[in-house]
């Protein structure tokens, strides 16, 4: 694809691939191991402005001005090149934006540097068994006695919590308030006494996520971010930036070029799938789509730089779309390879090593995660088009 | 150009600004005034009742803002902007269902600019700009969405041409001032341009049509004679046929962007009105889900079309676009757009129950313009086919 945003930026774009050709041999697997290798990249990467761009210097960053059409320049040659774009993660992607924004000024020293280096990994405390679609209705409850809150309750979903040195997790502290006004958000270390976790196996056979159980956790009071009861506040800095990173236009692009190379190789009643008119019409019917999410979000772009014009809507529809589109296009691939869809796992007819089965199963996964589509639409609706909410039924908060 | 690697063959560019400068917003502002304050639905109904299907006063004012004369250059009068500033005119249009011949006239004018002579041009032009309405004769009973399958035929005799055949699906042809008309001429593509004079009322037929905010009519070209000079042939017949397909797929995908959003309020209006089972209908989530997903639809549609707009823009200030990449942004703005605003009328008339399927209700008028729309310069599979023909290896 040529993608041109004028001469400037062509420039800095053309440095961008001498870097990748020059340095590509130092990437780590995408979404490998946190080992030395992928801190000694992203290290590079934040020298040169490539990772954590925009985030000021003093806080470990490249301090480096916004600069919104440099960013997806940077986002469109690393999804193009097929490498590591750096670190991500919900401590990089969700709790540095929030801290950015809503941190004390320790806050942001204690926690930012070590987060975008990638020595503190960060796990997100927010769903639970009663509390999903409707997150506001969270009942691990934090309670202060003296300088330290007391923290008992289960969260569930947590990802990475095996994994994770620190989780950000919402609690209720103020159990009188009205639901959304008696959430707070905290720090704390996953080490501490009291906290249990145990795997969970998802759909695609990986144990990512995991159940959380507090018992009796204590956590210095100082480790909130905001005052006590504005955690649902907190929350959705953070859930904004969640729903935008998990519908990349350009990697949805790249796969679709996977699946097309595919169609090439892959034969029905003696002709290539990539010339069977059906299937032409059903990469036709993705291409469109990913097409528009990408011109949604230079519309998006271009009125964030010229106008300011209110484009809430068509951020709203990004994750809404992205995930959708996405399952679906994985979902081709399942059906271009025929018997061979099948396989799973060890299997030695495995094709591309699983990826379009574990990708289609994946995005149901986000489908669901990070507010459902289902949840969306509710959204969009009632926000963006003034529909009436639901009569509450008797008994809900 | 593309990386190595990648599988999809042409480039697929995006437009470096995809932004409106000011003039658009201005434009878009006057013209969004401009049709609410000309179109009320009851007026809509009204002008479907009437021979010409618009009002020329309308017209008159639409003329006196510059709207006919906009693609045209200056040194003929006209106001010397491209296609994207009719598109965002005609957004407006769509959404309230303005009967206007614009979208005719736009057609005629964009084969006269892209293939007729410095005379032809310079005969009809400022006609135009002053008011003339044009339209297109290029479909046939029988032929598919390519302009250049056509069974009318030219042969020349003497210093005059004379036609035969016929078309369909020509729109405002019984208001039209002059017609760009598609024939076969020595085995080639050729376009006529044919003063309605020299046509007469005897040869058309008006035809009923789905979309009764909109007249078109049969056309029946036999013993048609008109001189030499009203050939446009050979390469300059081929560019003007692809200028009128461009603009009539960049100005119908525009007017269904409008469309949807027209549709839409109907919808909305009504779900926040409407009451069963003690409460608001728009509060079930059934019909919610539904308007979020026309939503979507309408934001996709939006951001295809501004891109194919921008990039025309672009081509027209001499930056490095081919025909093909435009070719392929607006194939995609036509698919979708017509696909989703046929689905918003389609759940429109659905959600108004009962009083939805009666002719009073005002879904159905924009649920005919769309399928008018979907079909006009082909629909989503003839387009997708040709996506598949531009961005893949051909068939092997």
């Amino acid at each position: 694809m040529d993608l041109s945003y004028g001469p400037e930026y062509e420039v800095f774009r053309d440095e961008l691939r001498a870097f990748i050709a020059a340095n590509r041999h130092l990437a780590p697997v995408a979404g490998g191991p946190r080992d030395e290798k992928a801190r000694a990249w992203q290290r590079l990467l934040i020298t040169h402005g490539y990772t954590a761009r925009t985030i000021p210097s003093e806080y470990g960053g490249a301090g480096q001005p916004p600069d919104l059409l440099k960013s997806r320049i940077i986002a469109e040659e690393f999804a193009s090149a097929r490498i590591s774009p750096g670190l991500g993660g919900q401590g990089i992607s969700m709790l540095v934006p929030t801290l950015l924004e809503m941190g004390t000024e320790q806050q942001k020293r204690d926690f930012i540097p070590s987060t975008l280096s990638g020595e503190t990994v960060w796990c997100q405390g927010y769903s639970e068994p009663g509390a999903g679609s409707d997150l506001a209705a969270l009942r691990t409850s934090a309670v202060l006695k003296g300088d330290e809150w007391i923290i008992n309750g289960q969260k569930i979903w947590t990802s990475t919590a095996h994994l994770a040195d620190w989780i950000f997790c919402l609690v209720r502290t103020e159990p009188d308030a009205p639901k959304h006004l008696g959430i707070s958000f905290l720090l704390f270390r996953m080490d501490t006494p009291g906290i249990e976790i145990r795997p969970l196996v998802d759909m695609t056979m990986n144990a990512n996520f995991n159940e959380v159980f507090f018992t009796d956790v204590r956590v210095p009071a100082h480790q909130i971010v905001g005052r006590r009861g504005d955690g649902w506040k907190v929350a959705n800095v953070i859930l904004g930036n969640e729903r935008d990173s998990l519908a990349d236009p350009n990697i949805a692009q790249a796969r679709l070029n996977a699946l097309v190379e595919l169609m090439k190789t892959e034969t029905l009643d003696g002709r290539r799938l990539i010339d069977q008119p059906i299937y032409r019409d059903r990469l036709m019917r993705i291409q469109g789509r990913v097409m528009a999410m990408k011109y949604n979000e230079l519309r998006v772009l271009s009125s964030k730089l010229n106008r300011g014009q209110d484009t809430a809507l068509a951020r709203m529809i990004v994750k809404l779309q992205g995930t959708e589109l996405r399952h679906e296009l994985e979902g081709l691939g399942i059906d271009v390879m025929g018997e061979r869809g099948l396989a799973y796992g060890a299997n030695p007819y495995l094709q591309d090593a699983g990826a379009w089965q574990v990708h289609y199963m994946f995005y149901l996964g986000l489908i669901i995660g990070g507010g459902t589509s289902q949840i969306q639409k509710n959204i969009i609706a009632e926000r963006g088009l003034g529909l009436p909410r639901e009569p509450k039924t008797a008994g809900a908060a | 150009m593309g990386h190595a690697d990648s599988a999809i063959r042409a480039a697929l560019p995006l437009s470096q600004a995809m932004q409106f400068s000011d003039e658009q917003s201005l434009l878009l502002e006057t013209a969004t005034a401009f049709c609410r304050d000309k179109s009320p639905i009851a007026t809509v109904r009204q002008r479907m009742t009437t021979d010409a299907g618009f009002d020329r006063a309308v017209w008159d004012e639409m003329v006196a803002l510059g709207w006919s004369g906009m693609a045209i250059p200056e040194s003929f009068g006209g106001s010397g902007l491209t296609l994207a500033e009719l598109a965002t005119v005609t957004e407006p249009i769509g959404r309230h269902l303005l009967a206007t011949p614009l979208f005719s006239t736009q057609l005629f004018v964009q084969a006269v600019l892209a293939g007729a002579n410095p005379a032809q041009q310079a005969l009809w032009l400022p006609k135009l700009v002053s008011g003339a309405i044009g339209t297109v004769a290029l479909f046939e009973q029988d032929g598919d969405w390519a302009l250049d399958a056509i069974a009318a035929s030219a042969r020349n005799e003497g210093n005059s041409v004379v036609l035969a055949g016929d078309k369909i699906l020509v729109g405002d042809a019984l208001q039209a001032d002059c017609f760009a008309v598609s024939v076969m001429l020595d085995g080639a593509p050729a376009l006529v341009i044919v003063p309605a004079a020299d046509i007469g009322a005897a040869r058309m037929r008006r035809e009923t049509i789905i979309d009764e905010t909109r007249r078109s009519a049969a056309l029946s070209l036999d013993g048609i004679r008109v001189p030499g000079s009203a050939l446009i042939t050979g390469e300059a017949a081929r560019k003007a046929l692809e200028a009128v397909r461009h603009a009539g797929l960049l100005l119908a995908s525009a007017e269904a962007v409008g469309g949807i959003a027209g549709v839409l309020g109907v919808v909305l209006e009504y779900l926040n009105l409407r009451k069963t089972f003690g409460r608001k209908i728009g509060s079930y989530q059934s019909l919610k889900h539904t308007c979020a997903d026309i939503l979507i639809g309408l934001e996709r549609s939006r951001s295809h079309v501004y891109h194919a707009a921008s990039l025309i823009t672009e081509a027209a200030a001499g930056a490095d676009i081919s025909a093909i990449d435009i070719d392929v942004a607006l194939r995609m703005a036509k698919v979708e757009t017509g696909d989703s605003f046929v689905f918003a009328g389609d759940r429109a008339v659905q959600f108004h129950g009962g009083f939805g399927f009666t002719w009073e209700c005002d879904a159905q008028l924009y649920l005919r313009r769309a399928l008018w729309l979907q079909y006009a310069f082909g629909d989503a599979g003839h387009h997708r086919r040709k996506l598949a023909d531009a961005l893949l290896s051909p068939v092997g």
